[in-house]
């Protein structure tokens, strides 16, 4: 099949958010039909926008509850740069270094990092992200810089905290954060009904990406955390 | 895009279910046949963007159900068959039809 009808079309329906078996019953009905007729998928099925909008006109809603949606995503990554600042703060208490404290930064390193995945979310399908391999890194690493960056930008002292609370307060945002996560984990793939495979496979890492972005996010900030001089 | 045909569009747009219908009364067929059968019967080309449109709202109006078999060779095919109801629903509309065919035909006899 033509990839950029293909692509056009399951954009335009991702938009309208058809469910992924509808969208791969169509896909898998365009092949067949143009298979046997000998027609492209023009010919026999017209522009893919408006033979994408025709299916979403009749097609079941997408299931509620299903895939790592913008707000979901924006919250389990808010919760765990939280709980990862909470650790950094309650990890200096333990070793004598400082009392754990609150920042402005770490407070706007919580709100950019959150919308900066709900943005990225939000965009996936417009975005290619689950049909390239490049992008996906290319896009994650600015943020984690622009969730780094408020840290050190903004240093003013809001509330000290006690090692306990801050510990505490960090495992509970890391068990939020992972319980959205998990909750979200099953994204609505397109199924090819033929062979239950899906016709346009996420590579394994990025689907891995994907899964943990909140951990790759908390993992990377400790790092620039930890490498940057005076952090 | 209803189809390529001498036919006006909006009159083929009103008959096509009943059509299909009746296609998928002589037993279960899958789409490019349906439309072959169509053409054949002098329909005209229906398009695969008008007709699987059409075939996946008979579906969940409870008139054709639908499953995919192994093709010789090809992707394979997607099967639709009439359920009770659409032939109830055939039946009930053909009535109709003959009704309003010999309707319209005694207006039009002296022109």
């Amino acid at each position: 099949m033509n990839p950029r009808w293909r692509d056009a079309f399951v954009l335009t329906a991702r938009m309208r958010d058809v469910p992924g078996t509808r969208i791969g019953e169509a896909l898998a009905e365009v092949e067949a039909h143009c298979a046997e007729s000998g027609e492209t998928p023009t010919e026999a099925f017209g522009d893919p926008v408006e033979y994408a909008r025709a299916i979403a006109d009749q097609a079941p809603a997408r299931p509620a509850g299903r895939g790592v949606g913008p707000g979901r995503g924006a919250l389990a990554t808010g919760c765990y740069i939280a709980a990862t600042a909470l650790l950094l703060e309650g990890s200096g208490a333990v070793t004598g270094r400082d009392l754990p404290v609150l920042t402005t930064g770490t407070l706007v390193s919580v709100l950019v990092g959150a919308a900066y995945v709900f943005g990225l979310l939000a965009l996936a399908d417009r975005l290619s992200l689950w049909g390239t391999t490049w992008r996906l890194p290319v896009l994650v690493l600015p943020g984690v810089a622009l969730i780094a960056l408020p840290s050190f930008l903004m240093p003013q002292r809001l509330v000290y905290l006690s090692g306990v609370l801050a510990f505490g307060a960090s495992a509970v945002l890391f068990g939020i954060g992972w319980l959205i996560t998990r909750i979200s984990a099953q994204p609505d793939l397109i199924v090819d009904p033929r062979t239950g495979t899906t016709p346009m496979p996420a590579p394994r890492w990025a689907l891995a990406v994907i899964r943990f972005m909140p951990l790759l996010f908390l993992a990377a900030t400790v790092a620039v955390v930890f490498l940057l001089p005076d952090a | 895009m209803v189809s390529e045909s001498r036919w006006p569009s909006e009159w083929l747009r009103g008959v096509l279910e009943l059509c299909v219908l009746g296609v998928l009364a002589d037993g279960p067929t899958y789409g490019y046949a349906i439309a072959q059968r169509l053409e054949e019967a002098g329909l005209g080309v229906v398009k695969g963007g008008t007709l699987y449109p059409l075939l996946a709202r008979l579906e969940a109006d409870g008139f054709v159900e639908s499953s995919w078999q192994a093709g010789d060779g090809g992707p394979g095919r997607k099967y639709f068959s009439l359920t009770r109801t659409g032939a109830a629903r055939l039946r009930e509309r053909a009535g109709l039809w003959r009704g309003f065919t010999h309707l319209t035909h005694g207006l039009l006899e002296t022109r």
